[in-house]
């Protein structure tokens, strides 16, 4: 890192004379220093104000055809252009906003709510048989090819944005159950939870009031990079088809459309994945701005 | 060391016995269950009952499930793989098709990934906070933010579309180009204008994790006591990286080599599908969507197998290449 700047005099009273500043005060204050992680929060921000205001900003409705004005270019009454059935292209980007910020934020909560379960309780276990099945299991899930489990998940089940959520969230959590278990394997062994331990804690309130705590920080960052990872995967499901089913819009099959009409109108391909790189670069910036707030000594 | 190399290997038939038993249940769980899928490969046997029940009795799906599991396993275990019934063709065949396609675009993406990342990985390390060190870092962040078919759409519509049909769209060879009609260099410039663009694409994606890793590792090493030690004997600064740093720099990079067995193998479904690449992640999807479970099956299975045996090779080499990590 580069030399921290010698703390003025106001700074260091809020350093040394309030020694109990919060927690997440502390966090926030190194978080506000990474420019690019608040780049990328207000972007999210803007993104996440984009899917609640769907309906006041776009500017057609969500099922909207209207063949006589297909392939416009750009312009002031359609900025982004419209695609072969006429649709404004902006409008179906802010459509498309809310399958991903959705798909993104339920998918990564489902892989991070199974991963954190199965990786808490076989590091709780550790060693024991309970331990070695889940992780066996876990280790098997990982192995096979990611995507390719990912579309064939996806078309054995009952398709809807509800179900792509949860195979996302279901195929993708065992890299985080491995990452818990270790953590929890570690903090087990620590002095405060030895010193716990004496005081006669039982094995419950060590776990809830001792372990778990310690690793929300690496659930929290594994998370926000999970959110841009899944709609990263949405956006890849949708394009090779298996995406969620129309009504709904999502920004990778509008991407396959405007492969359709890519001579004739470019900008129906290339709006939606600006939109889809601006998103998961934005957690990213957030999540790893997140990770060195919550921790300094958690250096990648 | 002994004692963690053979616990190590212990794991390993478990694991294979999970990931083939989750391969085969994807027979299980298919829409309409097998029976559907026996009948999509013979129409005729819908309307039929005793063909129906031929073929039941033929294909064993009155046994008990562990029964049918059991006599895939063995099949497979002795190469048959069953037929795909799209192809109608043994599964064994319809992959070894497209397997040699897969090799040769994965096996340039990979050697041009490592031959950029890794230098690229240590210059930016050595001058931490250039501008050299945050372009690549910029990028490193949008290569891994861009989706690849997007990237390949772009270059697609940027490249292609602008060369005057010099950089094709899509496929793989141009087979009126021939090694007795043209000669040598006419095919290679021939192939390599087809794989140009799925190479840029993949690149692009595998890029940025592995240079950062590098990156990372060898400012790692940097900060390290024997790296001190090395400037305080006065050797150049270019001995120190290169003899000193540079070597235990890559240690932790061959962790990350893990997956390119498979990679190998499985490929890149969705970057295949963008430029028509007859390979094998066309051939998985196109498994998927005519819902030819036996190749469907033969994929998770052989996919899987090969990242176990990738994951296993990583930590035996580990072993040699790292002394200073004490296995208990």
């Amino acid at each position: 890192m580069v030399a921290e700047p010698i703390p003025s005099t106001g700074e260091l009273q809020d350093q040394g004379l309030t020694p109990l500043e919060p927690a997440w005060k502390a966090v926030w204050r190194r978080f506000k220093r990474n420019r690019a992680a608040v780049f990328g929060l207000v972007v999210l921000t803007l993104l996440y104000l984009m899917a609640i205001f769907a309906p006041v900003l776009a500017t057609q409705p969500l099922e909207f055809i209207d063949y006589s004005q297909k392939n416009r270019p750009p312009s002031l009454e359609h900025p982004f252009g419209t695609d072969q059935f006429g649709r404004d292209v902006w409008s179906r980007i802010v459509w498309g906003s809310r399958t991903s910020l959705t798909v993104g934020f339920v998918a990564a909560g489902v892989a991070v709510a199974v991963g954190t379960l199965v990786g808490g309780i076989a590091g709780y276990y550790g060693g024991s048989w309970l331990d070695i099945i889940l992780m066996r299991f876990a280790e098997a899930v990982d192995s096979f090819p990611f995507f390719f489990l990912l579309i064939v998940v996806v078309s054995v089940v009952e398709r809807s944005l509800f179900t792509i959520m949860l195979v996302i969230g279901l195929t993708s959590w065992p890299s985080l159950a491995m990452l818990v278990r270790g953590l929890v394997l570690s903090i087990r062994e620590r002095d405060f939870v030895e010193a716990s331990r004496a005081l006669g804690a039982s094995d419950r309130r060590i776990m809830w009031k001792h372990v778990l705590p310690n690793t929300v920080a690496v659930i929290i960052v594994s998370a926000t990079l999970r959110i841009g990872y899944a709609i990263l995967y949405e956006a890849g499901l949708s394009f090779l088809g298996f995406g969620p089913p129309p009504p709904a819009a999502s920004w990778g099959k509008d991407i396959a459309l405007g492969r359709e009409v890519l001579r004739q109108a470019w900008w129906v391909a290339t709006f939606p994945g600006l939109f889809i790189t601006l998103t998961v670069l934005a957690f990213n910036f957030v999540g790893d701005g997140l990770r060195d707030a919550l921790d300094p000594k958690m250096k990648r | 060391m002994r004692r963690y190399l053979v616990r190590r290997l212990l794991q390993i038939p478990p694991l294979l016995l999970i990931v083939s038993f989750l391969s085969f249940s994807i027979m299980l769980v298919a829409p309409g269950g097998p029976e559907n899928i026996i009948f999509s490969g013979d129409p005729s046997a819908q309307f039929d009952p005793q063909m129906a029940q031929r073929l039941r009795e033929k294909w064993g799906l009155d046994d008990p499930i562990p029964v049918q599991y059991a006599r895939w396993l063995k099949n497979v275990v002795t190469g048959d793989m069953g037929r795909s019934f799209y192809y109608r063709k043994p599964v064994a065949t319809a992959i070894a098709e497209r397997l040699p396609n897969t090799l040769k675009l994965q096996g340039v993406v990979l050697f041009f990934t490592y031959l950029i990342a890794i230098p690229l990985g240590i210059y930016t390390a050595v001058r931490q906070y250039s501008i050299a060190d945050y372009i690549a870092t910029t990028f490193s962040f949008l290569g891994t933010a861009m989706p690849s078919f997007w990237v390949g759409t772009m270059l697609i519509f940027l490249v292609a579309l602008n060369s005057k049909g010099l950089i094709p769209t899509s496929g793989i060879a141009n087979y009126r180009i021939t090694l007795e009609t043209h000669g040598l260099w006419a095919v290679l410039l021939d192939r390599a204008r087809y794989m140009l663009l799925p190479t840029l694409t993949l690149v692009t994606g595998s890029l940025a994790g592995l240079t950062r890793y590098v990156r990372n590792s060898m400012l790692e090493v940097l900060k390290e006591d024997y790296i001190r030690t090395a400037r305080a004997k006065g050797l150049s600064e270019r001995v120190v990286i290169y003899r000193h740093a540079f070597r235990n720099a890559l240690i932790p990079v061959v962790t990350l080599s893990s997956g390119i067995l498979v990679g190998l193998f499985s490929g890149s479904v969705v970057t295949e599908q963008v430029f028509a690449w007859p390979g094998l992640g066309t051939l998985s999807v196109e498994a998927v969507n005519n819902r030819d479970y036996q190749v469907v099956m033969a994929f998770l299975l052989v996919g899987a197998v090969l990242s176990i045996i990738g994951n296993l090779l990583v930590d035996i080499i580990y072993v040699f290449v790292d002394p200073r990590i004490k296995y208990d």
